[in-house]
């Protein structure tokens, strides 16, 4: 089965290796690993090299996507006993009679407490060379750790469904609000469930009120986005209604600063 | 449809030789299809669509509009035949009822 037409005529403009991480905070559930691995996933079909990196201990991209990875992990790399040139791996997803190829940093179990000043410094060498965007999948974390992750990223997406202890946990995390722009902060308004619409909409305005309308996306619940797993990955790819590719494409958009010179 | 399949690690699949920036100048001129960039382009050029689409370098839109449509009426045509099916299982297990209510009136009466 064919992948959607909307994936095939992305087109972004300026694009650099910019990296992105997906956060939510504290808070669980909200849909990072969806948004990150489907944006990764519509990247590909769209022609550019999104390199996908699994920052969870369990629960992330590597199990949502593939169950399972063999090493190294993200886990070796920081921990110094694999090359991160020798931990990305390369898979394909077979649609119909085309193949979608997608590359990530896998994980399993906790991430040593190190300083990321090395990895991240790796990272930017590697994706200068190889990749048009880097996506980090965050866990919901207590751990402060995980905010160096933040910090040494260009863009913040901070997930957040319509619902208070979601919409908090969000704003409060690093960096509080929309920082100072340094990362670049995207709040994505998600509904892995279904939400009424005149909740969506309430907490739509209350974000936007805060932090300006070019700050926020909001992305629909999907019957399709909702059931990523390695089995029917090729299904959702099929199966995504517009509105919910119309939301990634903007959210692929908001996140890519135009490179200076670059046509408007 | 099977999950997706491991190919290897980077540095086996795409290798040393061919980095992102040499693989992008390979990579043939992407078609900007921006409606603006086609409206303005038609009006400049006349209504020609066929020709405005290859200025901008989108000639084979149409062809892909052609594909996803054809793919879009298989899927319309395999839901109709489902929905048919499940319309033809729905009436038998509505005459099944209709005997067993048909019996169990007979029981008691």
């Amino acid at each position: 089965m064919p992948i959607r037409y909307n994936f095939l005529v992305w087109r972004l403009r300026g694009v650099e290796h910019v990296i992105t991480c997906f956060t939510s905070g504290s808070k669980g559930g909200t849909g990072k690993t969806t948004l990150s691995s489907l944006l990764a996933l519509g990247c590909s079909a769209a022609g550019y090299r999104a390199l996908l990196v699994d920052a969870c201990s369990e629960g992330g991209a590597t199990t949502s996507l593939l169950g399972g990875a063999p090493g190294p992990y993200l886990r070796d790399v920081l921990e110094g006993s694999a090359q991160l040139v020798e931990a990305v791996q390369v898979y394909s997803l077979p649609l119909g009679e085309e193949e979608l190829d997608f590359y990530l940093l896998p994980n399993r179990g906790p991430l040593p407490s190190v300083s990321l000043e090395g990895f991240v410094e790796q990272l930017r060498r590697l994706a200068d060379k190889y990749f048009d965007l880097v996506l980090i999948d965050m866990p919901a974390y207590q751990d402060p750790w995980y905010e160096e992750f933040l910090q040494r990223s260009d863009v913040v997406v901070k997930v957040v469904e319509p619902n208070p202890a979601a919409v908090a946990a969000g704003i409060v995390a690093w960096p509080p609000g929309v920082g100072d722009g340094d990362p670049l902060v995207v709040y994505a308004l998600n509904q892995p469930r279904p939400y009424p619409k005149s909740v969506v909409k309430e907490f739509l305005d209350d974000l936007r009120r805060r932090f300006g309308k070019e700050a926020v996306v909001t992305v629909p619940y999907d019957y399709a986005a909702s059931r990523v797993s390695p089995e029917m990955l090729g299904q959702v790819l099929s199966h995504v209604s517009d509105e919910f590719q119309d939301a990634l494409y903007e959210l692929a958009q908001r996140i890519i600063r135009p490179r200076e010179g670059a046509a408007p | 449809m099977s999950g997706p399949q491991r190919k290897g690690f980077l540095s086996e699949v795409i290798g040393a030789g061919t980095p992102k920036a040499e693989e992008a100048a390979r990579r043939p001129a992407e078609p900007r299809v921006v409606w603006r960039d086609l409206e303005e382009v038609m009006r400049s050029e006349g209504s020609d669509v066929e020709k405005a689409l290859r200025l901008i370098g989108a000639e084979d839109l149409l062809e892909r509009i052609e594909a996803s449509r054809g793919w879009l009426q298989q899927e319309r045509d395999r839901i109709r035949r489902e929905i048919e099916s499940l319309e033809e299982k729905a009436e038998f297990l509505e005459r099944v009822i209709h005997v067993l209510d048909e019996l169990e009136r007979r029981l008691r009466g």
